[in-house]
């Protein structure tokens, strides 16, 4: 769905589920995160939003996708997972099953927060 | 970004609009303009709320103090505890981390003895780190905070429970000694740091003394020795402080319109008197005081632990005229603080000041001086907590004199900075660890309606007198954000997530200059997508899981709340301060703090 799409359109969007968890080269530097004024202030999230975003539109960046689940409305899923996972790799597959798990949780909230948000309905 | 642009925003939002351009304009409104304009940091975090380096957590600061304030009362943190976390806020510090953890366990014995429904619709309390057991209570601090200012309340907010059982190990058990403390220890003795934590068989003692000051009234009620419930009378007698006082002056005759006469005479040192010069007419109530006391004109007798001392010093406490410990010893800090009410009943109130001449009078013998109680407790009827409708008219009305004086845009502008001009009122727990401050909000906001003129004069440097309403309008204005905004700032960050797109973040331990980077969008459209990067350990995934574990967690009920908000906000009329707009998405999310606790079943 376009970004700027409004939280009405999501309804024709909502019959199914997909998560993909990708992996890759993701770091981000250190000295670039913090306020130019201390050392001490808080990580900014915008800095490393914009230094991932450089370094994943980079040609040598590396991104491959892991596994992607598809859940359908009628709960039937499908878990696509690279071939010949590294012992360290399966330790993602955990966090990606993880997250389809969550998901589900997260879409009753989210479903329930926009319904509330549009028509003021409350419990 | 003014109030006016934030409240377009809300609208926008509330029409399903979800560009980047508005969910921009309300990370901008939240995170930048209201972040300094109420105090509070968003995110509000541990590190940040006690990070003093970073300006505006001062809010957000206050509200722990009164947390560890209500713990303390209740028994869940000892006095040396209490005194210690002041001395490290008086020493501008961080809490040492002993401190904090304590603080940090208060709170989990508390939400396991409290019966509060709304729990139900958050996480459990954890088990194990502290730094888990931290990051839930920065989470749920406002439900927390308003639950234990319930249990400590004197405005009669804490509900009375028929099937409450003597000695039962709750938070109302807790409710119930703490007002036994209240008005029967002494504090200044030794044995005050032991104190017994819930109401047992062996206070039952006490409740017939209090009848006893009482004329008899409840003796009816009281329980006898297989009882096992509390009649609700009894209950109701010790929750509620302006009730438990009018019945002392009915027993004691000296209600408005009863025919008794009842003074109290103290002595203080000179030096905290009035040594000026006598006019004519204070030789004259002077002398008539002398008279007074030659005919024992007194009832000196306010019950063996001090009583009647006790409910005045509760009352002027509960109006913001007192400072001290409610210890039943009148001395110069109550003596101070039933001038201050005489002063600005003087200024603000209904009575001629040939009446408030006579409430209270210094007598001819030095330092000697006597208090018209039937006269000092009509005035402090006009401070009784009013109703909750009443209470929200009256706020308004105190923003209205506010907007009307054009003096809102300079309190707006300028309430950090006033607000530490009351600092010394607070009583200096570190120093003095049975002062305590008032929390009870209806009883705040009806001090402050008492004399808006004050307020108003306050704002415009005008008035440097801080007792009596100014302090009550700071209080309560302080607590009112706490709640609401504070709330609203850590519903907001789930709002950002789950609906508008903004993805969960974690950094792992850095390699080198840099860091692995673990990142988990959800989209509106339920798909999500997880970026990890290969160099991540197995311990930075776990911290990333546990996080979107504990946000998914409280996603309904913090979305549910934002959105009330935002929704609220979206029906406001601009031109409006970011104050006044505190105020009122305060009273949004008390409302919901309350109806949580009404509408869903106890589990």
């Amino acid at each position: 769905m376009a970004e700027n799409k409004s939280f009405g359109d999501f309804i024709n969007d909502m019959t199914s589920l997909d998560v993909v968890t990708l992996t890759g080269n993701l770091t981000v530097e250190v000295n670039n995160l913090q306020d130019s004024d201390g050392d001490d202030k808080p990580l900014k999230f915008t800095r490393i939003m914009q230094q991932l975003e450089g370094n994943i539109l980079k040609k040598d960046s590396r991104i491959s996708a892991l596994a992607a689940t598809h859940v359908s409305i009628d709960k039937d899923t499908v878990t696509f997972v690279k071939e010949n996972l590294s012992p360290e790799e399966a330790v993602y597959l955990d966090f990606h099953n993880e997250t389809v798990k969550a998901a589900g949780i997260a879409r009753a909230a989210m479903a329930d927060g926009i319904a509330k948000l549009l028509l003021g309905s409350r419990k | 970004m003014n109030t006016g642009a934030f409240i377009t925003t809300c609208r926008r939002l509330g029409a399903g609009e979800r560009d980047p351009e508005v969910a921009d304009q309300a990370f901008l409104a939240v995170a930048d303009t209201m972040t300094v304009r109420y105090a509070i940091p968003f995110p509000a975090t541990v590190q940040r709320t006690f990070d003093r380096r970073d300006t505006p957590s001062r809010t957000r600061r206050g509200q722990w103090h009164e947390m560890v304030q209500h713990l303390t009362d209740l028994n869940y943190l000892s006095i040396d505890t209490f005194q210690l976390w002041h001395q490290a806020r008086a020493g501008n510090q961080e809490p040492p981390p002993k401190i904090l953890l304590s603080v940090v366990e208060a709170v989990g014995r508390f939400v396991a003895e409290d019966d509060y429904p709304g729990y139900a619709l958050i996480p459990s309390f954890p088990r194990g780190h502290l730094s888990g057991r931290l990051d839930w209570v920065e989470e749920y601090i406002v439900t927390v905070v308003y639950r234990l200012a319930l249990y400590t309340s004197f405005d009669g907010d804490t509900e009375v429970r028929p099937r409450y059982r003597i000695g039962e190990q709750t938070a109302y058990g807790r409710s119930l000694a703490f007002r036994l403390r209240v008005y029967f220890h002494h504090y200044r003795r030794q044995f005050s740091r032991q104190r017994t934590t819930y109401l047992e068989w062996e206070h039952l003692p006490l409740l017939y003394q209090l009848d006893n000051s009482l004329g008899g009234t409840y003796k009816e009620l009281l329980p006898e020795r297989d009882a096992v419930f509390l009649h609700v009378s009894l209950q109701e007698l010790l929750l509620n402080g302006p009730k438990l006082f009018d019945a002392f002056r009915r027993a004691n005759k000296f209600l408005p319109n009863a025919s008794g006469d009842y003074y109290l005479q103290y002595r203080i040192a000179e030096a905290d008197g009035d040594t000026d010069e006598m006019s004519r007419r204070e030789e004259k109530l002077a002398r008539r005081a002398d008279r007074r006391i030659r005919r024992s004109e007194l009832h000196a007798d306010t019950g063996g632990n001090h009583l009647g001392i006790r409910l005045l010093q509760l009352a002027l406490w509960r109006s913001g005229f007192y400072t001290g410990m409610l210890d039943g010893d009148f001395g110069p800090v109550s003596h101070r603080a039933v001038l201050a009410l005489v002063a600005q009943e003087r200024d603000h109130g209904d009575w001629k000041d040939r009446k408030l001449d006579r409430v209270v009078v210094k007598a001819t013998e030095a330092g000697s001086w006597l208090v018209d109680l039937k006269l000092v407790g009509r005035l402090l009827d006009a401070y009784a907590p009013p109703g909750e409708a009443e209470a929200e008219r009256e706020e308004n009305e105190i923003w209205d004199s506010l907007r009307a004086s054009g003096r809102e845009d300079v309190l707006d502008q300028r309430f950090a900075e006033r607000q530490r001009e009351v600092s010394m009122a607070y009583g200096q727990p570190e120093q003095h660890p049975f002062r305590r401050v008032y929390f009870g909000l209806r009883s705040l906001i009806r001090g402050a309606f008492r004399a808006v003129g004050r307020i108003v004069a306050w704002v415009a440097g005008a008035v440097e007198t801080i007792l009596g309403a100014v302090f009550d309008f700071v209080k309560a204005l302080a607590k009112r954000l706490q709640e609401g905004i504070g709330l609203f700032f850590t519903g907001f960050r789930y709002f950002g997530h789950f609906l508008l797109g903004r993805p969960f973040v974690s950094l792992g331990n850095p390699v080198g200059q840099t860091h692995p980077v673990m990142i988990t969008r959800y989209r509106i459209d339920f798909d999500v997508v997880n970026l990890v990067d290969a160099a991540v350990s197995d311990d930075d995934l776990l911290r990333h899981r546990a996080y979107i574990r504990r946000m998914t967690e409280g996603a309904v009920y913090f979305l549910d709340t934002t959105i009330a908000v935002i929704r609220l906000i979206a029906t406001l009329q601009p031109p409006m301060g970011w104050l006044r707009l505190g105020v009122l998405v305060a009273r949004c999310v008390r409302d919901l703090l309350r109806r949580e606790g009404e509408t869903v079943p106890v589990v």
